[in-house]
């Protein structure tokens, strides 16, 4: 069983999106409690992946190195 | 003096004061926007800015809790980088990335981000903030809620109007209580803006076949 969800926080003054959160969740059989189709407890993998976003507009454009564009140029 | 005083002037403050509470009603009452539309907006915003910052925290493992934390890590990792159009900086880390390749300085020069574990786990873990709202907009029409909607509302309920203003009414004695209307920023305030958005199974089963594909977990 797997469940997966995203928690967004937006920003109310500048619509902007300021927090964004995936969770994705595995259950083990016989070890994980749910309720449903969903994962509420029990023993389970749990990954966690947040993104706290800032500095809107602040970023200059990154000055990469030669040897760098040259590397990324020949990629597929 | 006093019949000119009841005649015009208590009638208008009254007035005033009816008007205020008609719309501190209109404030408390103005309707929370779904999810959806508010996610829609978000992204639209976020694509027309160039250069942000993003801060990445990846956290795996085992969890036992119904909030899902983890107790036992398989992965703990921290990334922060600058975000510029199509392109992901990470300068601690020595990395160029766009969506599908990137690059890693290590070992005295600049190799495919794919060619060490450390690499391939970030170009796997960081993911542009852009692409992962277009993800969840997806989904959010159908599962999109508001996490925080009841704290909105109470708040709402408990602060209907901005402070009360007290105007006592010259030599009547009494006191009319007049509430003044929610500036743009405090009816803000009270707007739900966490929301939580799921996927259906198979979407996240591919989320958690992408964190096995990293290799962090031990399997390659």
């Amino acid at each position: 069983m797997t469940n997966a969800f995203y928690e967004i926080e937006i920003d109310p003054e500048t619509s902007l999106p300021i927090r964004i959160k995936v969770t994705a969740l595995t259950g083990r059989k016989g070890k994980t409690r749910r309720k449903g189709n969903k994962i509420i407890g029990g023993e389970h993998a749990a990954f966690h992946f947040e993104y706290k976003l800032s500095e809107f507009g602040k970023v200059e454009a990154p000055k990469i190195p030669r040897n760098a564009q040259k590397v990324l140029a020949k990629l597929k | 003096m006093r019949s000119l005083f009841t005649r015009a002037l208590l009638p208008a403050v009254l007035m005033t004061a009816c008007t205020g509470l008609l719309f501190a009603e209109d404030s408390s009452s103005k309707k929370v926007p779904s999810p959806y539309s508010q996610l829609v907006k978000a992204a639209k915003n976020l694509s027309k800015i160039k250069g942000f910052k993003t801060t990445l925290t990846v956290q795996g493992g085992l969890s036992n809790t119904k909030d899902h934390k983890i107790h036992q890590f398989a992965v703990k990792e921290s990334y922060q980088g600058d975000i510029y159009k199509g392109l992901i900086h990470i300068s601690a880390a020595e990395s160029y990335k766009t969506p599908r390749k990137g690059v890693r300085f290590f070992e005295g020069e600049w190799r495919n981000i794919y060619s060490d574990p450390q690499g391939k786990k970030l170009q796997t873990f960081f993911n542009f903030p852009q692409a992962v709202l277009k993800q969840a907009l997806r989904h959010a029409k159908r599962s999109g809620r508001w996490l925080d909607a009841d704290q909105a509302r109470a708040g709402a309920g408990a602060n209907p109007a901005k402070a009360a203003e007290e105007i006592e009414l010259e030599e009547s004695g009494r006191t009319v209580v007049s509430k003044k209307r929610l500036s743009g920023k405090e009816a803000e305030a009270i707007m739900p803006t966490v929301m939580l958005v799921e996927t259906p199974t198979r979407e996240a089963l591919d989320h958690y076949l992408t964190v096995e594909k990293s290799g962090c977990l031990g399997g390659g």
